[in-house]
């Protein structure tokens, strides 16, 4: 069931007037309607992986009760890495098997010697990185003595699979997110408009903008052979607005949706191409992934401590991993590494944290240099996308080399001025908007309600206008 | 909450306002869907000869040079809509002697809904009250189609003046004109590319519908006469041997199994030559003449 389906717009109304109708002071019933929900929504996609899902939530609930039991440290230790190592297990298995299988297959290949190796013939189950995460971070935050092990397990399944962020995330921790579930909620009017803003704004994103950029993003990448350079390059300009409309309108339909039934989420995107460095970048896109693994694996790593080397060092394994929980394919190692390396002047020089606050906070126009920071930021993360997005390394290379060859400077073979305008209409309303939660939370807000509804009428009417066959998220493949 | 679903339904009201209103005058467009079921609703005790089937047949005989004929095929339609078409007036084919229907290179390979065409599928629910499908979109054509589309539509009717009838007034499609004739290499090519399956999962329930089809013939004392339509040699060269000997297999098995049923291979007969095609595997109104003319001898023999 995709959030941009008619499926969820049935779904959706109908569990928001049974939750509500329930009343605040039946919690326990609230959070069961949740939880039935959120199974019935994970069905939708293949109901067999549902028993994976029901599994891991079991194994990281038991573990992390008799983590909170152990009287030894020996024994939490025990049931610490036995929950990780089967979580890992799972994730290696349904994600990772058949990208080491042929890896090696390749690598020995280059000896002379031939293997047929046994791959899976399955698919990757829809959220498994997701809820693969949750978990992790739930048994080692008790492992590490932060929260304690929660015994409700209704309560602790819905922290896992709670539909809005089953499938792709925001990346829930259980500090934010479990005591939520288990307070008290009441109704609030202005929250649920606010929420039905952000589900609309979500909407907007992925239908107008991300899928509108697919069309011709697929189109160039898919046939990169036949254009130019500079064909080429926008492309890849696309593919960045792409995958920025589809995922982060993604995140703010789930927290909309979310905030429907009186729960916050984590913030996933705080308008990144607006980054004037690439540490920035990082502090705004996909931020619920980059925390975690600042967390739980760049700290524990001993982080900032220990010299630049060891923060050289710490920088290049976590982009390494992020790159590979993307997927299993040097595409996104290579993605990944690229980003480290961006990265890398602002490690050593000690500079990654000196654009903490909002470009042009306070004015209406960046500053030339804000301008060209952004300008050369976003010139960056374009080149990464091409990586990222490429079929093989070798397309992607094949890519770069058309775009460093002489037709660069042709007149694109591909000009859709329809979706040039698009672009620079949502560039401007993001950034009125730069400074809020999302886009379009304040916009208007003070003008007349005949104006103002005017706008989101204009924004229902893209919708429609652009809506064609129900697209799949991208991030649902990781 | 109260307060929520008012200002929600005050919102929507117009929204859902507007989308009736469109889908009401979308709907009183002419179209083929509607003027073949009409027809049928009309004169069907009256037809002698019925073909049915997918564009081939649609663009390629033309009933005119038929006594008593109606062509009921359309343009993508599978074995599933035609035995639906039988049924639907099953009380009214009371001169009804044969039915024509193409059997062709992918026609046990694929339905309408699994089609680039399958948007079609709303047509047969809206126009036909045939449902066959039960996607929930299906029912309406605002839900169905893109808000561009069908403001085109309505701008092309009511302001332009233009309607969507493109056949005939006994069912032959004839907007594919000799003197606008494709590539027939390319379109070939292609086309041929587009009709090879990629795999046969569909070959068996596609079969069970013939077989019903011909079932219906048999308990009506109808006579059916398959055929596989002629198509450009740029078409035939491209085909897989695989998929065309299934084909051309299973309907002599079918041939000599039932004794209602007559067949003609006419995909590369040489009475058809490249000034007879609009594209690789369509006719052209001169193509469809002559097609129909050999119809007209190939019943009289049956």
């Amino acid at each position: 069931m995709l959030f941009n389906s008619f499926s969820f717009a049935v779904f959706l109304p109908i569990i928001f007037v049974l939750y509500w109708a329930l009343g605040k002071e039946r919690l326990k019933a609230q959070n069961l309607l949740l939880l039935a929900a959120s199974y019935f929504f994970y069905t939708c996609w293949d109901w067999r992986f549902l028993f994976l899902l029901i599994f891991s939530t079991l194994l990281d609930y038991f573990t992390g009760l008799k983590m909170a039991e152990s009287k030894n440290s020996k024994s939490k230790k025990f049931w610490f890495w036995l929950s990780i190592s089967i979580n890992l297990g799972f994730l290696g298995v349904f994600k990772y098997y058949n990208f080491f299988a042929d890896s090696f297959a390749e690598a020995i290949a280059n000896f002379g010697l031939q293997v047929n190796p046994w791959t899976l013939k399955v698919i990757l189950p829809v959220g498994i990185s997701f809820y693969t995460f949750h978990g992790l971070s739930y048994v080692i935050d008790i492992y590490k003595n932060r929260i304690t092990a929660e015994k409700n397990f209704v309560d602790y399944s819905l922290f896992v699979s709670f539909f809005p962020l089953l499938v792709a995330g925001p990346i829930e921790r259980a500090t934010h997110l479990l005591p939520q579930i288990k307070k008290e909620r009441s109704f609030d009017y202005s929250k649920a408009i606010d929420g039905l803003r952000q589900i609309l704004w979500g909407l907007f994103k992925k239908i107008v903008i991300a899928d509108q950029c697919a069309n011709y993003a697929n189109l160039i990448f898919n046939h990169s052979a036949d254009y130019s350079g500079s064909t080429l390059l926008l492309g890849a300009i696309f593919f960045a607005f792409q995958i920025y409309g589809d995922f982060s309108g993604y995140s703010d339909i789930a927290l909309g949706t979310a905030r429907l039934f009186g729960i916050e989420l984590l913030r996933n995107f705080a308008y990144p191409y607006f980054s004037r460095d690439i540490a920035e970048f990082w502090r705004r896109w996909h931020i619920s992934l980059s925390t975690w693994f600042r967390d739980y694996l760049y700290i524990p790593l001993g982080g900032s401590k220990g010299g630049t080397w060891i923060k050289i060092r710490n920088t290049f394994i976590i982009f390494l991993v992020s790159g590979f929980w993307h997927g299993a394919n040097w595409t996104f190692i290579i993605w990944g590494l690229l980003n480290a390396l961006y990265i890398m002047p602002s490690i050593i020089f000690n500079t990654n944290r000196s654009n903490l606050d909002t470009v042009a906070q306070g004015r209406t126009f960046p500053s030339l240099k804000e301008f060209i920071s952004m300008i050369l930021t976003f010139a960056l993360t374009v080149f990464a996308w091409i990586f990222f997005r490429a079929n093989s390394v070798q397309h992607a290379f094949n890519i770069l080399s058309s775009i460093g060859s002489e037709s660069f400077f042709s007149l694109p073979e591909i000009l859709p001025v329809k979706l040039f305008l698009l672009l620079a209409l949502f560039i401007l309303i993001e950034w009125n908007g730069r400074m809020e939660q999302y886009a379009i939370s304040k916009f208007a807000l003070s003008w007349p309600k005949p104006i103002r509804w005017g706008i989101y009428y204009g924004f229902v009417l893209a919708i429609f206008f652009f809506a064609g066959a129900e697209q799949q998220f991208i991030y649902f493949q990781f | 909450m109260k307060k929520l679903i008012k200002y929600i339904s005050v919102f929507l009201l117009p929204i859902i306002l507007m989308g009736f209103i469109f889908e009401l005058l979308i709907r009183r467009i002419p179209n083929d869907y509607e003027y073949k079921k009409n027809y049928l609703d009309h004169h069907a005790e009256e037809v002698n000869t019925l073909f049915l089937g997918s564009s081939h047949v649609y663009y390629g005989i033309d009933p005119k040079y038929i006594k008593s004929s109606f062509n009921a095929s359309y343009i993508s339609q599978s074995f599933d809509y035609d035995l639906e078409i039988l049924r639907k007036y099953e009380h009214k084919w009371k001169s009804l002697k044969y039915i024509v229907i193409p059997v062709d290179y992918f026609s046990f390979y694929g339905r309408l809904e699994n089609s680039p065409e399958a948007w079609r599928a709303k047509n047969y629910r809206i126009y036909y009250d045939i449902n066959t499908d039960h996607k929930i979109f299906n029912g309406t054509e605002m839900l169905s189609n893109k808000l561009g589309v069908n403001l085109t539509h309505l701008y092309s009717y009511y302001l332009k003046g233009e309607n969507d009838i493109s056949c005939s007034n006994l069912g032959w499609g004839w907007s594919y004109k000799a003197v606008k004739h494709k590539n027939l290499i390319k379109s070939g090519t292609a086309a041929a590319a587009r009709h090879t399956a990629k795999n046969n999962l569909q070959y068996a329930a596609n079969l069970h519908l013939l077989d019903e089809i011909i079932a219906f013939g048999e308990q009506k004392h109808i006579k059916i006469l398959l055929f596989t339509s002629p198509a450009y040699k740029s078409y035939v060269s491209h085909l897989s041997k695989q998929q065309l000997n299934a084909t051309l297999s299973t309907i002599k098995k079918l041939n000599s199994a039932h004794q209602t049923i007559k067949y003609y291979n006419l995909l590369q007969d040489s009475t058809f030559q490249a000034q007879d095609f609009y594209d690789g595997d369509h006719l052209n109104e001169i193509g469809a003449k002559k097609l129909s003319l050999k119809m007209n001898v190939l019943l009289g023999k049956i």
